[in-house]
């Protein structure tokens, strides 16, 4: 029975708390912590109706080259399919998402939902509230309740990184905040008009990717997400993510590693891989390690100290388009883009208990045409290479699409590639199901009682083991504030409270129920009579 | 020493540096004739190029998406249409009254559930008055003395609000009829605008509010739609008197329906307006035949070469084409379809461009000779009716107030008697009028993404300002490069005191502009005279301008001012090249036009006494003076460019008086560029001509 005695329970923890709580926030806690819940920041960036960009007249370009800076080169919005670039779709698009992850289980709570503007209720809609997807008009994204945190001109690039980092204005009411902690996973689905490594916010203003870039990374530090799934629908997406990974990896580091262990210990052949090349790698560096680090465990190992576990999924590749699904003759305009009318339709066929998993594969792996215009740049890389040609199956995505969601993805039906990166992810993707992202399954732990403090399972003794799941088990059943200081007083007060609560139980448990009850029921007659004695 | 040098070197590269561009300057003026060929030349050669320059029409604005929504329209409100049409007809042919249309559509309004009132004015006559150029404004005191209350116009007009609008724009119909003569077509355009006005009163899209004016055009359906949008701009007083005498006059003329008048209140005549207009149609049905298919004519120019945005052509064309199988026409000028001249003009050039398409295929210059004709037939009506300053329908009138319109004319194919041809001929334009509506409904901000500035040579080609400018430049270059010629030429040869001379040139010049606006001010004057026919009108215009230019020239010669014909020829160049480049600015086609004859006429005239060596040079010299001297007077030139467009009918010279009123009465500019530009460069053109003194110094 000494284990059940409630005063050492509170001290093995206090203990516990001393012991382990540092370094498991020390040792990168990106991996270490578990996943326990699950946010959504969905946002639409384009604004009106039907997008009528202000011009001058008589000069037909489209927004991508009309931005300023380096966006010059690109042209891709003029390709002769005409792009329909009307916003009803975008705003179809977020809905779209958003059903999703409320419908597998994210509350509303955690999502936070931004749209440029109400297209529900324009009034050139002809269905007043309602908003679809799709021609048939079977299904009303807009439904019953639509909970809008940031909506119309509130949805800038400042207010899209202060929701990222976290730092708002005081006043920010707590349903604007991304409250998220270590624990979290984090789907940041973003829609509306890009190009070259940019996103149009507004008409006015622009979301870089080097803005993206910082936002991950100061997320990153201070905490605030686990895995985050970054979705983009806009043309040229996958150009988005492209800061953030060199950001994320500091190929300076990455080179000295590599450096290192291939000089140490690791490849025979290492002596006759040129070192200098790699240095010329340079900054890209980092984006072919992805591919080798199967190969190589040591790489691997490195990446899984680094990896900030974001996984990026575009609709298009560079200089792609990301058309529109199609249009409603209804209500005129187009209703939906091909990539989310294609993810809605994958996520429709599921319900919150469903196994489907990210990806078939669990390697980095690209639809062919691309992958073989990478592996002719990788072609000096021998390992890489070997790497490449034994792994890379055929058939890519799922004719059917059912099961895995990025394998849903068919070039031909989205006319554009849909491209994914997991160069910062660890996990593979075959065992990520689509729920831990885009729902909110936590893996339940079930405990005997209700609240712990009255009784714990005698097991527990035997999980302060330094295991890592173990671990994470018992800083779940503790309360996610414990490791601060201030706490452990009032800590200490409630073991007072509990050991005298459990002392009853025990006496309860002890001693015979009727026989208390008898005592009881005599004493109290003795006290009436002695009362009302005194009175009269 | 080092940096005296420097400063010095850098000095001396100044120097070189502003020599060089005065060298070119120097050379450019001392091969002024050259120069001035050279760029006469190519600037004629490439205005007659222009067809093959146009450009495919495309729709610059992204929202406004025509043809992505299906037409509602359906047979229904073809069925409306009919009901409309046959009551018009049955009411009209049984009271000849020329409100019972009005009210009846009003009824019909009022049926459909949209507000309704009935706007009315008296029609005043256009008069000239000098101060009113480039002002629609007229004085709304400015009542006829006793108005018979037989002249009262009454339209009927119905507006829709936008149910979830905010109520801050409109887009406006407008159907014109005659109420007096109401034709069957008449009737007919009143169906379709009834039947849109009904299908849109229960849409859900609505953005913007409608209008609907049923204009009664009994005096011009300009005159009616341009006091209905008076009113709906300016500010309405209720006391104000000309409305006292309209009521009482109108109720007074209507005792017969005066029951009906108080079933409906007096507020039946309250002035609504809606927000601020978008865009404006105007519908008509002409009940022409057309050969092959039903057909849409679309026109455009309003009031001095004012072109409403590109793109409301472009979509009514687009979902004509492409959506209702109409075909599409815009004016053109017969002559050139049928001049043979503008025939082997298009044969070389197509030879011509086959051949620079094989030397380059990235050339895109690729034109079929029948292309050129019907191009140029079509530039050039589209160049003659900006360059004449005359709205061409009544969307003139919605120009004055920057709302783009146009004027949308249906014809269809057979008689529209018959049944079936009818209900056909309905679906497809009452479709395309919605269609219109619906993307002009998608705009968030006025139309500003393409053209104001353009000329179409068809219905999905165009010539924008950027590429129509470029021939004007080049051919009034030559000015000021031959002033300066004449200029220098006149200096260097001249004593000291020369440099000043120019002043007493200039002082020619400028009482020869007094006398032309003197001479455009006169109509004023002779107007409040009692003559009674244009010709005697005309007659007594040129007789008193006459008389005041041989009092100018009177002046001239007792102040004993004579400076050279040079330097006349040099200040007058400058004073018309000025005009010009002001004009084109103003209205580009009358400055095109007017350049091509001013512009060899200034460059060409020499006293004709002037001696020359050999005497086929001078007869040519002389003769080419004389040419351009008859062709760029303005009487003349309008009777040589009527006989040679078939015009009939014997010349009168009431005629030019006649012509002149539609010019003042419509405030056109190319009045004011006739008459103050053309006029006295014309006349300093004819004293050079007849300059008295021979060679070229001057006589002084």
């Amino acid at each position: 029975m000494a284990t059940r005695d409630p005063s050492m329970i509170c001290c093995f923890r206090l203990l516990f708390l001393l012991l382990f709580s540092v370094p498991l926030i020390a040792s990168s806690s990106s991996w270490a912590s578990m996943h326990h819940n699950n946010w959504a920041v969905l946002v639409c960036t384009s604004r009106y109706w039907s997008d009528s960009e202000s011009g001058y007249p008589g000069f037909k370009f489209s927004f991508c080259n009309k931005l300023p800076r380096y966006h010059i080169e690109i042209n891709s919005c003029n390709s002769k399919l005409e792009v329909e670039r009307f916003n009803y779709r975008h705003m179809a698009n977020t809905l779209s998402l958003y059903r999703t992850v409320k419908r597998l289980g994210i509350p509303d709570e955690r999502i936070i939902l931004m749209l440029a503007d109400d297209m529900a209720c324009n009034m050139r809609n002809n269905y007043p509230a309602q908003v679809f997807n799709n021609e048939n008009h079977q299904l009303n994204l807009y439904g019953d309740n639509v909970e809008v945190d940031y909506r119309g001109y509130e949805v800038t690039v400042e207010n899209f990184m202060r929701v990222l980092t976290g730092r708002h204005d005081p006043a920010v009411p707590r349903s604007k905040r991304l409250l998220s902690d270590e624990g979290s996973h984090i789907l940041l689905y973003m829609t509306g008009h890009g190009g070259d490594e940019f996103l149009k916010f507004q008409d006015s203003e622009e979301l870089q990717s080097h803005d993206l870039a910082d936002a991950v990374k100061q997320m990153k530090e201070k905490n605030r997400f686990k895995e985050l799934l970054i979705m983009v629908d806009t043309c040229q997406a996958a150009t988005l993510f492209n800061q953030v990974l060199s950001s994320l990896m500091k190929p300076k580091n990455i080179r000295n590693h590599l450096l290192n262990i291939l000089e140490a210990e690791l490849l025979p052949s290492a002596v006759s891989f040129p070192s200098t090349s790699v240095l010329d790698f340079g900054s890209s560096m980092s984006q072919y390690l992805v591919y080798g680090y199967g190969f190589l465990p040591a790489f691997k190992h490195i990446l899984i100290l680094q990896s900030p576990g974001v996984l990026a999924i575009g609709s298009s590749m560079k200089g792609e388009n990301s058309y529109s699904h199609h249009l409603d003759s209804d209500i005129g305009v187009s209703v939906v883009d091909r990539f989310t009318y294609y993810t809605l339709a994958f996520f429709e066929k599921l319900n919150m208990y469903s196994n489907a998993s990210l990806s078939r594969y669990g390697t980095s792996s690209m639809p062919s045409e691309t992958l073989g215009r990478k592996r002719a740049r990788l072609h000096d890389c021998t390992m890489c290479g070997c790497y490449y040609k034994r792994q890379i199956p055929q058939g890519l995505w799922d004719v059917g699409g059912h099961g895995h969601l990025f394998n849903s993805y068919n070039p031909r039906t989205l006319m554009s590639t849909a491209y994914y990166r997991m160069d910062l992810y660890q996990r593979p993707l075959p065992e990520v199901p689509v729920t831990s992202f885009f729902g909110s399954v936590m893996k339940t732990i079930h405990t005997d009682a209700a609240y712990m403090g009255l009784s714990i399972p005698p097991k527990t003794e035997a999980q302060f083991l330094p295991g890592d799941g173990e671990n994470q088990q018992l800083r779940i059943e503790n309360e996610p504030d414990l490791e601060k200081d201030g706490n452990k007083q009032t800590k200490e007060l409630h073991c007072i409270y509990h050991e005298w609560l459990n002392l009853l139980q025990e006496r309860f448990e002890n001693t015979d129920a009727e026989l208390l009850f008898r005592y009881g029921f005599g004493t109290m007659v003795f006290l009436l009579t002695i009362s009302t004695w005194l009175l009269s | 020493m080092a940096v005296k040098e420097e400063g010095d070197t850098s000095q001396q590269g100044k120097k070189s540096r502003s020599r060089l561009i005065l060298r070119l300057g120097a050379l450019l003026v001392a091969h002024s004739g050259l120069v001035s060929v050279v760029c006469c030349a190519a600037g004629i050669i490439a205005f007659i190029l222009l067809p093959v320059l146009a450009n495919n029409t495309y729709i610059s604005e992204n929202a406004l998406m025509p043809g992505s929504a299906d037409p509602a329209f359906s047979s229904q409100e073809v069925l409306d249409a009919n009901r409309l049409t046959m009551d018009i007809l049955n009411r009209g042919a049984a009271k000849a009254s020329g409100i019972e249309i009005a009210k009846l559509l009003r009824e019909y309004i009022v049926a459909v559930g949209a507000e309704s009132y009935y706007h009315k004015f008296v029609p005043r006559a256009n008069k000239f008055h000098p101060l009113h150029f480039f002002s629609s404004t007229t004085d709304n005191l400015d009542l006829p003395a006793n108005p018979s209350c037989g002249s009262f116009i009454l339209n009927a007009v119905g507006i829709i609000r936008a149910p979830r609008g905010d109520g801050k724009e409109t887009i406006v119909l407008v159907t014109p009829y005659n109420s007096q003569n109401t034709t069957y077509s008449d009737a007919v355009s009143l169906g379709i605008g009834f039947s849109i006005f009904s299908l849109l009163s229960h849409v859900t899209w609505l953005a913007k509010d409608i209008v609907w004016l049923a204009a009664d055009s009994r005096y011009g359906e300009y005159t009616t739609v341009d006091s209905w949008l008076k009113d709906y701009h300016g500010p309405a007083f209720p006391g104000e008197t000309s409305r006292i005498v309209d009521d009482a006059c109108f109720e007074e003329n209507n005792s017969d329906s005066l029951d009906h008048i108080k079933v409906e209140g007096h507020n039946s005549y309250v002035y609504k307006r809606a927000g601020t207009m978008a865009a404006a149609l105007v519908l008509k049905v002409v009940d022409k035949k057309e050969e092959e298919r039903d057909s849409l004519s679309i026109y455009a120019e309003a009031s001095n070469g004012q072109m409403p945005n590109l793109d409301l052509i472009n979509i009514a064309h687009y979902l004509a084409v492409h959506r209702q199988g109409l075909r599409v026409k815009i004016g053109s000028i017969i002559y050139f379809l049928k001049a043979s001249w503008v025939k082997l003009l298009g044969e070389m050039l197509q030879h011509i461009t086959t051949l620079a398409k094989r030397l380059n295929p990235k050339w895109k210059f690729d034109i079929t000779s029948a292309d050129y004709v019907e191009g140029t037939a079509t530039l050039a009506s589209s160049i003659y009716y900006q360059a004449l300053g005359v709205p061409t329908g009544s969307h003139g009138a919605f120009r004055n107030y920057q709302v783009d319109a146009v004027t949308l004319e249906f014809s269809p194919r057979s008689s529209l008697n018959n049944e079936n041809v009818r209900s056909a001929f309905l679906l497809k334009t009452g479709r395309l009028i919605e269609g219109v509506i619906r993307s002009v409904n998608n705009l968030l901000e006025k139309f500003h993404q393409s053209f104001f500035l353009y000329f179409l040579t068809a219905p999905h080609k165009y010539v924008s300002v950027g590429i129509y400018m470029i021939p004007f430049g080049i051919l009034i270059a030559p000015l000021p490069i031959v002033a300066a010629a004449l200029f220098s030429s006149n200096n260097g040869s001249s004593n000291k005191d020369g440099s000043w001379k120019w002043l007493q040139a200039a002082k020619v010049v400028f009482l020869i502009h007094l006398w032309a606006m003197i001479t455009s001010l006169l109509p004023y004057v002779l107007l409040q005279l009692p003559l009674g026919t244009p010709s005697s009108f005309a007659s007594a215009w040129a007789a008193v301008a006459i008389c005041f230019l041989l009092i100018t020239y009177l002046i001239l010669w007792s102040s004993s001012i004579d400076c050279g014909w040079e330097l006349l020829k040099s200040v007058m160049i400058v004073a018309a090249a000025i005009g010009l480049s002001l004009m084109s600015v103003i209205n580009f086609s009358t400055a095109q036009i007017g350049a091509m004859l001013i512009v060899p006429m200034c460059l060409l005239v020499k006293p004709a006494r002037k001696q020359t060596q050999g005497v086929f040079a001078k007869a040519l010299m002389l003769t080419s003076n004389l040419a351009l001297l008859v062709v760029a007077f303005p009487p003349a030139a309008l009777l040589i460019a009527k006989t040679l467009f078939g015009a009939s009918g014997n010349i009168d010279i009431g005629d030019f008086w006649e012509w002149a009123q539609i010019l003042w009465s419509w405030n056109s500019a190319t009045y004011m560029y006739l008459l103050w530009i053309h006029l006295p460069c014309w006349v300093l053109c004819l004293n050079i001509f007849l300059y008295p003194c021979i060679g070229s110094s001057s006589k002084a």
